[in-house]
């Protein structure tokens, strides 16, 4: 009876009203869900976590007691208390560390609850370390980044291999880079080709010149300004295709230049 | 030698040839004495006078390529000049680190915006297109196949990013709020309720994801510049 009791739902103002007829009536423990998810979106966390809770205490072997941990850690983590939200990320990965769409969402979510407590948490930096070794490289990557974030140099290996995952590249470049480390080329050519960049600043006397490997042509594009890489579009060059480009011309070779009312650049092939 | 001798009073110079010769002396024993003191020193005075004539002669005036300061001076030369070139050298190259430093940092920062920039851009898109009526799939529910694809793309991203680090603090809260729609989206099946269709679409509403989005996107992209 108390059981029931505390499965009830809670009231609320956007509760949908219990469908009428020919359907099934839902059961307690769904109602309690159902309702844990209305007050999520209406950004009542602390209440949401409480019904999650409620619900965890009573059906913890439940047919969606996965579900419940995984929104009770999510809810927490939106409400910003980082450090119950990675616990509760750990309770759900130690019950459901196969689960096919939830356990990787909860692993790169604790992370960042992590990467955001550490220096503050105890646990954050050691579980960041660990997650190092993870046998998934998208996990060691995003690591990786979390560690890169506070200047632990021990990210580089992880972040290099970062390199080699298009959507990771261009953060794990740029955290390389912030790091001091020279970001390794993904691609092996026979031959090492560099984009010579020289930078012509109105403002400042002296030429800057930045050599950029081939295989990171595509970073180009962040020493270019909006009007810069309009010009060069309309030169028909465009970022996805210069390392072939590149690729085909002598060394010497000038690429491009470009120009806006700060600076003029002219990039050519090493 | 032929000196003509004047035994009372004989001059300086010959006094002084007599001093060299005394078998010329008079045979006055007085004036023999007399000589012999001064024979004494003057014998004195060419064995020790040669070390005194520096200090008795008076101090050249220097010549300049004499001078004692020359070689001082030359040296100092020699060891400032070097320095001074390798200290101007070193001005520039630090002048030209610190430009490229700074170049750098403009270049990491642009390419952070634009990332940023393309992820609220696409998230923007998505939640317009979520707006749409689609396709049927399984009798009336909505066949969102498409979005749930570009969803947990979008998903990714919104990890990478929130590893990354944000460009400010409004941006770092739409991307949570964007990253806890995408969640919900994401694990959802492709054939989606009607119903449940509806309460996205709602909690996009109430966030106002879409037009933040695109606010945003534009914001962050004139950075670029």
């Amino acid at each position: 009876m108390l059981d029931l009791f505390l499965l009830l739902p809670l009231d609320s103002p956007k509760r949908p009203s219990p469908p009428p007829a020919l359907v099934a009536p839902l059961h307690p423990e769904e109602v309690l869900l159902r309702e844990a998810r209305n007050l999520r979106h209406q950004q009542r966390w602390f209440e949401a976590a409480a019904l999650y809770r409620r619900y965890l205490a009573h059906q913890a072997n439940g047919a969606q007691a996965a579900e419940a941990r995984f929104w009770l850690a999510a809810t927490l983590e939106q409400d910003q208390r980082w450090d119950e939200a990675s616990e509760a990320y750990s309770n759900f990965l130690d019950h459901h560390a196969g689960h096919p769409t939830l356990a990787q969402e909860a692993t790169l979510n604790r992370l960042r609850c992590w990467g955001i407590r550490q220096g503050q948490y105890p646990g954050a930096t050691p579980g960041l370390l660990a997650a190092l070794d993870d046998p998934r490289l998208e996990v060691r990557v995003a690591a990786g980044l979390q560690l890169a974030k506070v200047g632990d140099r021990r990210a580089v290996p992880a972040l290099q291999m970062g390199m080699t995952l298009p959507a990771y590249a261009d953060a794990s470049s740029l955290q390389l880079i912030a790091l001091g480390a020279k970001p390794a080329s993904p691609e092996r050519h026979p031959s090492p080709r560099f984009l010579v960049i020289r930078i012509e600043e109105r403002a400042a006397k002296d030429t800057v010149t930045i050599r950029l490997s081939l295989a990171l042509a595509r970073a180009l594009g962040n020493y270019l300004s909006n009007e810069q890489m309009k010009q060069m579009r309309a030169k028909g060059w465009d970022l996805e295709h210069l390392t072939e480009k590149a690729q085909e011309l002598p060394k010497g070779s000038p690429l491009l230049t470009v120009e806006d009312g700060e600076s003029r650049i002219s990039v050519s092939v090493e | 030698m032929n000196i003509e001798t004047h035994p009372a009073q004989p001059s300086e110079m010959e006094g002084i040839q007599l001093l060299e010769h005394p078998e010329l002396w008079p045979e006055d024993p007085a004036v023999q004495a007399e000589l012999a003191a001064l024979l004494e020193i003057h014998l004195a005075l060419i064995a020790h006078g040669q070390s005194l004539v520096p200090s008795l002669t008076k101090e050249p005036q220097p010549r300049w390529h004499q001078a004692p300061w020359l070689p001082l001076a030359a040296a100092i030369l020699l060891a400032v000049l070097p320095s001074m070139y390798a200290l101007r050298h070193m001005r520039m190259l630090q002048a030209q680190s610190k430009d490229q430093a700074r170049i750098e940092l403009v270049a990491r920062s642009r390419a952070q915006e634009r990332l940023w920039s393309a992820f609220f851009q696409q998230s923007s898109s998505l939640l317009k297109d979520f707006q749409r009526t689609p396709a049927n799939c399984r009798r009336d529910r909505e066949d969102r196949t498409n979005e749930l694809f570009i969803a947990q793309t979008l998903l990714r991203a919104s990890h990478q990013l929130a590893a990354q680090g944000s460009p400010s603090t409004e941006a770092e809260a739409l991307r949570a709020d964007l990253h806890g729609w995408l969640m919900e989206f994401s694990l959802e099946d492709g054939c989606l309720a009607p119903e449940r269709a509806e309460e996205l679409r709602q909690l996009a509403a109430h966030r106002d994801l879409e037009d933040a989005s695109l606010r945003l996107s534009r914001l962050l992209n004139q950075g670029g510049d």
